[in-house]
């Protein structure tokens, strides 16, 4: 037959090799533009404040998503509320939280490092985790704001 | 100097005059194949090496805790936490369904459990069974060596999600001895 031969021919791998050359290519391109996700700790909900070493109870923080705003309220030893900050442009005001949050820890040397966040059904996931975000951190490279974050949920009657 | 003289000393061969370089190149090329020259690249090693690299590629990709299919249903909100993802127990809550360890325990319409009021933690019972049995199977795997049940717990949430939905896969996860709760976000 022409061009038959017939003999031992060794099998051809270029085509093979220009394959997985480009499957490792496309590999490598998808990995570097894979959405990069992230994790945001959240503890579990505890009732009343983390006992202090000296047994007293040590004040912490609860911010409050309501429908108008956010409302702050201190509670374990350190009873009160802050003036409301309300929304701005239909937005929670995230920087303006951060700023409250940062004047209370100043204030208060024995703030717990743990912060309370309550909210109802009309909030979104999206704007609880930028609650979390503004009372985490506030810009400082070293330290957040606030280390913990318990989520609780408001009860209504 | 002649061109000839040139390249006959380059290749330390001796030229009378009348060879020319053609001759002496073909001299040369018939010599070399005589010796132990290597007449072709052989392939089969670099294959070998590029199948192993791709296999491993492949693995790490679909082992990555980073794996999690997005869509339009399933978009974390964006954050800018740092903390880097550590592989566990996954519950899925898109605006669809509530998966646990890509398995779907429950349909959801709109986001929202059907025929179920809002803040209403009973409608969550399902995803809690399939907690309790993923918790169980953990459990076990310890009893035999396995790494213990550390009670983590990575929640992969719609960004839209109602918090009331979340708060009440978190209640019956916290009721099935999940006590670290790690909210997956996009980075921003």
């Amino acid at each position: 037959m022409a061009g038959g031969g017939g003999g031992s021919e060794e099998l051809n791998l270029v085509p093979y090799l220009d394959i997985m050359v480009n499957l490792i290519m496309f590999m490598l391109v998808v990995t570097a533009y894979i959405v990069e996700l992230k994790e945001s700790p959240v503890l579990p909900p505890a009732y009343g404040g983390a006992p202090g070493s000296d047994g007293e109870k040590t004040p912490y923080l609860t911010v409050a998503m309501t429908d108008a705003g956010y409302v702050i309220v201190a509670g374990g030893g350190a009873e009160g509320s802050e003036e409301p900050i309300p929304k701005s442009a239909g937005q929670y005001d995230t920087r303006a939280l951060t700023a409250k949050l940062k004047d209370l820890k100043a204030a208060l040397p024995k703030l717990s490092e743990n912060i309370v966040i309550t909210a109802g059904s009309t909030q979104t996931y999206k704007e609880v985790m930028a609650t979390m975000d503004a009372a985490r951190f506030d810009g400082s490279p070293n330290k957040p704001l606030f280390s913990g974050v318990t989520l609780a949920q408001v009860v209504t009657q | 100097m002649t061109p000839s003289a040139t390249f006959s000393s380059e290749i330390g061969e001796t030229a009378s005059p009348e060879t020319s370089d053609d001759e002496l190149l073909l001299r040369r090329r018939k010599h070399r194949k005589t010796g132990d020259a290597i007449e072709g690249l052989n392939l089969t090693a670099m294959m070998d090496v590029f199948t192993i690299l791709l296999v491993f590629l492949l693995k790490q990709y679909a082992s990555a805790p980073e794996n999690i299919p997005l869509s339009d249903d399933l978009k974390p909100p964006a954050s800018i936490s740092p903390d880097t993802l550590v592989p566990g127990v996954r519950v899925i809550l898109s605006k669809g369904s509530v998966m646990v360890d890509d398995k779907s325990v429950m349909k959801l319409e709109a986001g929202r459990p059907a025929d179920a009021a809002a803040g209403d933690v009973n409608a969550w019972a399902p995803v809690g069974q399939a907690l309790g049995t993923r918790r169980e199977t953990i459990q076990r795997i310890a009893d035999g060596g396995g790494p213990p049940f550390d009670g983590s717990l990575m929640v992969i949430a719609d960004e839209d999600t109602p918090y009331d939905v979340l708060y009440g896969v978190l209640y019956v996860a916290g009721k099935e001895q999940f006590t670290s709760f790690r909210m997956i976000i996009r980075r921003k």
